[in-house]
């Protein structure tokens, strides 16, 4: 499947301009800004007001929760080839997760890392470039 | 597994997205399944084979099949 890196790699996504791609991207974006912006407004206020922690504990879940339905409805519009193309490089972000979080957390039990797993998060540049690397053998 | 999608699909006049619109797929699909990169489903083969009014095995066929003997070995 012919398409460009820096458009998969930007969006997590192959570059199909459906309906349902663009709502996808459009809603999730929102959620992520909305993230960004709360995140960063109770930076500043969580000493002033202590129960906005419990929104600061909260948020990152419910915002990926809301991502992750939202792409299982993008994914239930897909055809056949981009759902599998999907799946395969979910797939293997999954290895590359399990072993890379092996590694991580080896080195970082032996040296005294105080790693948390908000740092999950930056596994989806590595899914992008699997699904970017799936799509080329379509 | 080769086909003959893209003769086919020539022959009646369709570009691939049209056929992509028939089919309810992507044009990326259909391009995939005549690069031979790709091989449909089992509803879609019939699905393809429907829209041009023949059957599975007259568009697609398979490069590698069980040789007889290998029925043999089960008393087939």
């Amino acid at each position: 499947m012919n398409t460009s890196f820096m458009k998969v790699f930007g969006s997590g996504m192959l570059g199909d301009a459906t309906a349902a791609s663009r709502r996808y991207q459009r809603r999730s974006m929102w959620a992520a800004a909305l993230f960004a912006v709360v995140m960063f407004g109770l930076g500043g206020i969580k000493q002033e007001i202590p129960a906005s922690k419990y929104v600061a504990a909260l948020m990152p879940g419910f915002v990926f929760l809301y991502i992750c339905m939202e792409f299982r409805r993008y994914m239930a519009s897909m055809d056949e080839m981009l759902r599998r193309i999907h799946l395969e490089s979910i797939a293997w972000t999954y290895l590359t997760a399990l072993v890379l979080a092996m590694f991580v957390g080896g080195i970082g039990a032996v040296l005294h890392w105080n790693t948390s797993p908000i740092w999950f998060v930056v596994i989806e540049p590595v899914r992008a470039a699997w699904l970017y690397a799936t799509a080329r053998r379509y | 597994m080769m086909n003959d999608l893209r003769e086919l699909r020539a022959r009646y006049g369709l570009s691939q997205a049209q056929l992509a619109e028939i089919l309810e797929v992507s044009r990326q699909t259909v391009n995939a399944i005549e690069t031979d990169r790709y091989d449909p489903s089992l509803p879609l083969a019939f699905k393809i084979a429907a829209v041009f009014g023949t059957t599975i095995e007259n568009i697609f066929h398979a490069t590698e099949l069980p040789a007889p003997a290998i029925l043999e070995r089960y008393g087939k």
